[in-house]
């Protein structure tokens, strides 16, 4: 009984677990990825605040024959995070947009193969830890704005320091992110515990008591509460380079000479510098290197300042007219090394809520 | 024959049909659990990891939600549910169809729907996931409950109103005994959907709402908080686990009449009961109208650009960073659920065979089932990330998972077609000589056949709303449509918004195409 018995239950298990098999084997064979030249086109992983104008790798590809496509999503923290899962499998070559408050970590997930491109010379004072891993392609001040038009409708005078922050006077009128969500709202933590030590806390809990709002990312901020852009807080936290935004996407547009319709405190400012790196396990680690060398030309960082509102991380990049009327100069920004904020982000942002929430 | 056969020896041979079902099962769900786990105990995080901000948060949100989203939908679903059980009328069937149809809608779908329909000042507030929670878990409800309590006999009830039995005493002391056990396991149910809840959640719920999947998510994929998510996520499945097989040893065999031994006439529906239905019905469609409105929107004027964006005929636009394929994720979204019921198909097919013939292989089709599909993903992308083992981002990846969500359907509705066929046409065909995948081919097969697409269908469907799986799984350039619909509805700006509801009306029109059609099917 045993043969047909065995004859019987087996065929449909054979085909059914032959077809596995080859699906299994069809699906498990990678195609190997040769080095070749020159790839085709190579991809950017970024946060979607990285908005390079129409045009900007033309260059580039005029030179090499390779295309730049761009993946973004999130923000800088989402990024990294997506980098450290992804890390040894990238999803594309070269990342750009890790900062120095999340830097550390990615150092510490290997998510790049070391790279630091010197086919430019840097601004000095953009070096620091991540030397001869990732490159620094550009700056930008975290500071509080003001609406110049709804201060003077309240009679007010611009803040110009944290302390005028928790003055009464200015009570119930700024906005901020949150540093648990946004990476300018973790700045702007960092800039209060830079400026205060210890008693950071203590600042805290009097921005509380004077009415702080704060919500969940930078967008949520500047385009739905301030005052600027319909909302009812003259305050908001961003960056000493959002008046010239203001000035260039002004609808109507403002006159050539006009002031522009927001302005930036300089104290109390984050210096925020964005890096670029080579992804670890990308398929063109040599093409990955030529692109990073293109993001610090002086032809491309040029065109950063009016793209994405932050100051180039290379010497000899002219500034545009608009940043040289419009974004005031922060001389003496706040910071904090990346190993310190990698080792205490977590109690900070908990003992932040603690007050906060 | 089949009777010499001494017992192991057939469960071997038939229990290899489950294998490949098996070997699925194990690579994708079992391993990486296994792995979170192994991990989860590695460092010392274990315990300080509960005062992190937000965990205790998320863990007090999923118990809130998944009792108040029970009670709700408990008492939203008893009209229908008691109308349809117990009285007769026009339309019955379809009536039926229609409010049992939202559980299948995908999650990200439901959330749209309400993001639609609700005014503004609802979107993102613990009421809207409330509501969507109810809409869809009405269906489950309804779904389980009726058929007991149609089979209830009027006489018996009317007996009991004969006796001095008020109407309710009569409906207590006679129809909710056999409709009992049927209520608490899915309200057991519906509180396990609830509290797991992921795709609502992360729609409807605001960025300060979590349940512990949200909150699984947002540790990995938003803070890179590894550990965080490894041990919530294995605190989450051992939770899940420990429910389910407490309520699975607890359930005992349900008072059961049969429907044929026993043939109830209902009562024909009076005008409130007429209104109960109708109401019900409005409540189910109303959100999905507003979303299939709100797709041919933009801003406040009617436009398709919404779908012309889906299609391919124009780009999402905006800043040229976060150009957004919307057509190609449409077109992998479909990819993805054509290889997923492909294998799904087989793959649950030869696992029911194995089941019907041995119960031990149920097991297999119902470890998916018990683990949550978030935890899922993010086993994945953890434990297979090296050397030839580094699966993340292989173009099969992501069906293999949906076939493996996929498979404790597939088995559900094939297994008893395949414990009830006749043996005879087998025997004649065997006897005149077929060979046994002849056998299979010609006689087996088509007897499956209705079960079979049934189960096709389901696995499309899933696949299609598959999103907490998917969420971890799909990358910036493999995006499928529930992935892309929970990205566009998070960004400000008319036009993502329009993209996303005429998303997410194509996957509530073929969802509900591919089950309607089935449920047509099965009851002509």
């Amino acid at each position: 009984m045993r043969t047909p018995t065995h004859r019987r239950g087996r065929p449909v298990a054979t085909i059914i677990v032959l077809g596995s098999l080859a699906l299994v084997v069809a699906c498990g064979d990678e195609s190997p990825t040769t080095e070749s030249a020159t790839p085709e086109r190579l991809v950017i992983v970024s946060h979607e605040s990285f908005t390079p104008p129409e045009g900007a790798f033309d260059a580039f590809t005029a030179a090499t024959g390779i295309e730049v496509d761009i993946a973004a999503a999130g923000d800088a923290g989402e990024l990294v995070a997506r980098a450290a899962l992804t890390a040894g499998n990238p999803e594309g070559d070269v990342l750009w947009g890790v900062d120095n408050t999340l830097l550390a970590r990615a150092l510490a997930d290997d998510v790049f193969e070391p790279y630091e491109s010197t086919a430019h010379p840097v601004r000095d004072d953009l070096a620091g830890s991540g030397r001869g891993v990732v490159t620094p392609v550009d700056s930008g001040d975290v500071c509080v704005n003001f609406d110049v038009a709804a201060l003077a409708d309240l009679g007010l005078e611009p803040p110009t320091s944290l302390d005028d922050l928790v003055d009464p006077t200015y009570r119930g009128l700024l906005v901020v992110s949150s540093p648990e969500t946004s990476s300018p709202g973790l700045a702007f933590l960092l800039a209060t515990i830079a400026e205060y030590g210890d008693d950071w806390t203590g600042y805290w809990e009097r921005l509380v008591a004077n009415d702080v709002l704060v919500v969940s990312g930078w967008s949520d901020a500047y385009y739905a509460e301030f005052t600027r852009h319909g909302g009812d807080r003259p305050l908001v936290l961003s960056y000493a380079t959002s008046p010239p935004a203001e000035v260039i996407f002004a609808d109507p547009p403002l006159a050539d000479d006009a002031p522009a319709p927001t302005g930036s405190m300089t104290e109390g400012c984050f210096r925020q510098i964005e890096y670029a790196g080579v992804l670890r396990g990308g398929d063109h680690p040599e093409a990955s290197r030529l692109l990073v060398d293109y993001l610090v030309d002086p032809a491309f960082q040029a065109s950063i300042p009016e793209s994405l509102f932050v100051l180039p991380a290379t010497l000899d990049v002219e500034t545009p007219a608009s940043f040289r009327r419009h974004a005031p100069i922060v001389d003496a920004p706040l910071t904090i090394p990346p190993d310190r904020i990698e080792a205490e982000r977590e109690n900070w942002i908990d003992e932040w809520r603690r007050i906060v929430l | 024959m089949e009777k010499d056969r001494p017992l192991n020896q057939r469960a071997r041979s038939i229990g290899a049909s489950a294998w490949p079902a098996t070997a699925l099962v194990a690579l994708l769900v079992a391993a990486p659990v296994v792995v979170l786990a192994a991990r989860s105990v590695r460092g010392g995080d274990i315990v300080e990891v509960w005062s992190r901000p937000g965990v205790l948060d998320a863990v007090r949100f999923s118990i809130v939600i998944g009792l108040s989203s029970t009670l709700v939908t408990l008492v939203v679903a008893a009209g229908p549910t008691i109308v349809i059980g117990r009285r007769r009328f026009r339309g019955r069937a379809a009536a039926l169809a229609v409010l049992t149809a939202p559980f299948v809608l995908p999650t990200v779908v439901v959330g749209s729907a309400f993001l639609a329909l609700l005014p503004d000042r609802f979107d993102r507030t613990v009421w809207a996931v409330l509501a969507a929670h109810a809409f869809f878990n009405a269906s489950v409800v309804i779904r389980q409950v009726v058929p007991l309590l149609e089979s209830v006999p009027e006489e018996l009830i009317e007996a009991a109103r004969t006796l001095g039995a008020g109407p309710v005493r009569a409906w207590t002391s006679v129809a909710w005994p056999i409709v009992r056990p049927a209520v608490a396991s899915a309200a057991g149910l519906v509180f396990l959907l609830s509290a797991t809840s992921f795709g609502v959640v992360r729609i409807l719920g605001g960025p300060s709402r979590a349940t512990i999947d949200v909150e699984i998510h947002r540790r990995a994929v938003l803070l890179g908080d590894l550990s965080g998510a490894t041990i919530l996520a294995v605190a989450q499945t051992l939770a899940v686990a420990t429910a389910v097989s407490i309520a699975a040893r607890r359930r005992r065999p349900a008072v059961r009449l049969r429907h044929s031994a026993t043939v109830v006439t209902l009562p024909t529906a009076g005008r409130a009961a007429r209104l109960v239905i109708v109401a019900s019905i409005t409540v189910v469609v109303a959100p999905l109208v507003a979303l299939v409105a709100s797709s041919m929107r933009v801003g406040g004027d009617w436009s398709l650009a919404g779908w012309r964006m889906l299609i391919g005929l124009e780009p999402l636009g905006g800043p040229s960073a976060l150009r957004i394929d919307v057509a190609d994720a449409l077109v992998r979204s479909l990819a993805v659920a054509v290889g997923a019921v492909l294998l799904a198909t087989p793959l649950g097919l030869g696992a029911a065979v194995a089941a019907a013939r041995n119960s031990r292989w149920r097991v297999v089709s119902m470890v998916p089932a018990a683990v949550s599909a978030i935890v899922v993903g993010f086993g994945i992308i953890v434990t297979y990330d090296r050397g030839f083992l580094d699966w993340r981002g292989s173009w099969w990846l992501v069906p293999a998972v949906h076939a493996s969500v996929a498979l404790p359907f597939v088995t559900r509705v094939v297994e008893p077609l395949v414990a009830a066929l006749p043996r005879g046409p087998e025997e004649a065909a065997a006897t005149l000589g077929a060979d046994p995948w002849t056998t299979w081919r010609l006689v087996r097969l088509p007897l499956l056949r209705p079960a079979i697409s049934t189960a096709a269908a389901f696995s499309a469907a899933l696949s299609l709303g598959e999103f907490g799986a998917t969420a971890f799984l799909a990358r910036t350039d493999s995006r499928t449509l529930p992935v892309l619909v929970d990205l566009l509805v998070g960004r400000s700006g008319e036009r993502p918004f329009a993209a996303a509801m005429a998303a997410s009306t194509l996957l509530f029109v073929i969802t509900f195409a591919l089950v309607l059609g089935v449920e047509r099917r099965r009851s002509t």
